[in-house]
């Protein structure tokens, strides 16, 4: 095996082990763009937060003119000035 | 595809959801996969877009969530296309409109022939209509290297033919070959003798014996290259002729004598406003004729054809007739006029024959003005080419019979 291959190997089992275990994914663009996978349910929308509820506790994602551009099954994607992702806080 | 293609392709709505639970009803869609996209908190609630068809699966969800759903904004192919059922009718007329101009591009409408000067347009055009090309025959079974095939066999003074299809006009360019190269086609052999009169400038032969040297002065009808050349044996003596089409480049320094009379009195005609006479409309060769022209008066006509483009002529042409009135007074010229319009006619006739001749090298034309009447005469210098090949005449060879 290649060091190449092994070395991507190794990067894709760490998401493996968090998406059996139910933990959320988060996936950042610069500071405009997230997505997050893996979580539960939506519980507060406001242009200034966005929580989630996962596996892990809440998720809440801080910043100004927050906006939901796709929301699936799958994944929601979070579009905005993010200033913050913190677990915890009010469920 | 990417999501916008697809909410574009297949319709979506942009809608507020407002109500007891919004937020339930956003993660419901969740959970039945329906996916909602540009979701944003607003005073009133909030706004999402969602596909057209997940859109009639939110009843349900609705009612668990007892949120009141409104409809903004409705967009995409099938909105469009519901809406342009009302309009039916024009669109179908637009389509028609369509189908109709890509069929007329199908044709030739309009024949134009430039560069011809001795034959004219309606004898090419007599000669096109003979070979079944005119207007209003498909595009298609038209060959421009044959029509231009066809012309240079049918008018042997063309040097030059080019046919070219350009939207729906047929052009037809033709370059006319000067009057020494051989006109009568079947001559094989032949002369070239004067057609003008005047003092030779240069000659240059190609084929053929030149008679006549340069500076000498020639009358038409003189013979200016023999085609007949004698073939000599031992003893200088001619044995037989050979026999040649004379070629050769023969310029003539000519003059034109130019004579203008005009008097100071003369009839003036003040014209009236115009008014219109007849309409004519024509489709193809079909002409309708609205009102008549009087015989008598002149005439001024206007003719319009429809066209798209330069290179697309429609079909259809609309021809104006007006007639204008108009009263004689006698009128006269002052000097100045009477100078002015003798120059103008003198620079027509310039522009006339500089036309017609290689070169103009000079004139000596002046303007007279007399008590009456005034007077431009003089005469315009020229240099143009010379010689008209005619058949040459066979001279006899005597022979000595040595009778012992």
């Amino acid at each position: 095996m290649t060091d190449k291959r092994r070395k991507r190997v190794t990067d894709a089992q760490p998401s493996f082990s968090y998406y059996a275990k139910g933990h959320p994914m988060i996936t950042m663009h610069g500071r405009e763009t997230v997505y997050v996978e893996n979580f539960h349910r939506l519980f507060r929308l406001s242009t200034t937060e966005i929580c989630l509820s996962s596996a892990l506790g809440p998720l809440c994602i801080r910043g100004k003119d927050l906006c939901i551009t796709s929301f699936s099954s799958m994944e929601i994607h979070i579009r905005g000035c993010i200033s913050s992702i913190s677990f915890g806080g009010e469920g | 595809m990417h999501i916008k293609e697809r909410l574009k392709r297949y319709g979506h709505v942009i809608c507020r959801i407002s109500g007891e639970e919004p937020l339930r009803f956003l993660n419901l869609c969740r959970s039945q996969d329906i996916c909602l996209y540009g979701v944003q908190k607003k005073e009133d609630g909030y706004l999402c877009a969602m596909s057209l068809q997940d859109f009639f699966r939110i009843r349900n969800i609705r009612r668990l969530a007892g949120v009141h759903i409104r409809i903004i904004r409705r967009k995409g192919l099938p909105f469009l296309l519901k809406k342009m059922e009302k309009r039916s009718v024009f669109f179908l007329g637009i389509a028609l409109c369509i189908a109709l101009l890509g069929i007329c591009y199908g044709f030739i409408w309009d024949i134009r022939i430039d560069g011809n000067q001795e034959i004219t347009n309606e004898n090419i055009l007599r000669y096109l209509q003979s070979t079944q090309i005119k207007c209003g025959m498909i595009k298609k079974n038209v060959d421009p290297h044959s029509i231009a095939a066809d012309l240079r066999n049918a008018f042997p003074s063309f040097s030059w033919v080019s046919v070219e299809k350009t939207g729906t006009i047929l052009k037809i360019q033709v370059e006319e070959a000067r009057k020494n190269v051989s006109i009568q086609e079947n001559v094989q052999d032949g002369s070239l003798y004067a057609d003008k009169e005047g003092e030779i400038a240069s000659v240059i032969t190609r084929s053929g014996i030149c008679r006549v040297q340069e500076g000498e002065y020639i009358y038409p009808g003189d013979l200016l290259v023999s085609g007949e050349i004698p073939v000599l044996d031992d003893g200088g003596n001619v044995t037989h002729y050979a026999y040649c089409a004379a070629d050769a480049d023969i310029v003539l320094n000519t003059a034109y004598a130019y004579y203008d009379r005009i008097s100071y009195a003369y009839q003036k005609k003040i014209y009236e406003k115009p008014r219109l006479s007849a309409v004519q409309f024509g489709f193809g060769e079909q002409q309708l004729k609205i009102g008549e022209k009087e015989k008598n008066g002149e005439y001024r006509v206007n003719a319009w054809h429809f066209r798209l483009s330069e290179a697309f002529i429609l079909p259809a042409m609309v021809t104006v007739y007006e007639a204008v009135p108009f009263t004689v007074y006698p009128a006269s010229y002052t000097r100045q006029e009477a100078s002015k319009v003798l120059q103008e006619h003198f620079s027509e006739y310039y522009e006339q024959l500089r036309k017609k001749v290689m070169r103009i090298t000079a004139n000596d034309v002046k303007i007279t003005l007399y008590q009456d009447y005034a007077v431009a005469y003089g005469i315009v210098y020229t240099e143009e080419y010379t010689g008209a090949l005619a058949r040459t005449e066979k001279s006899i060879i005597e022979t000595e019979r040595n009778d012992s």
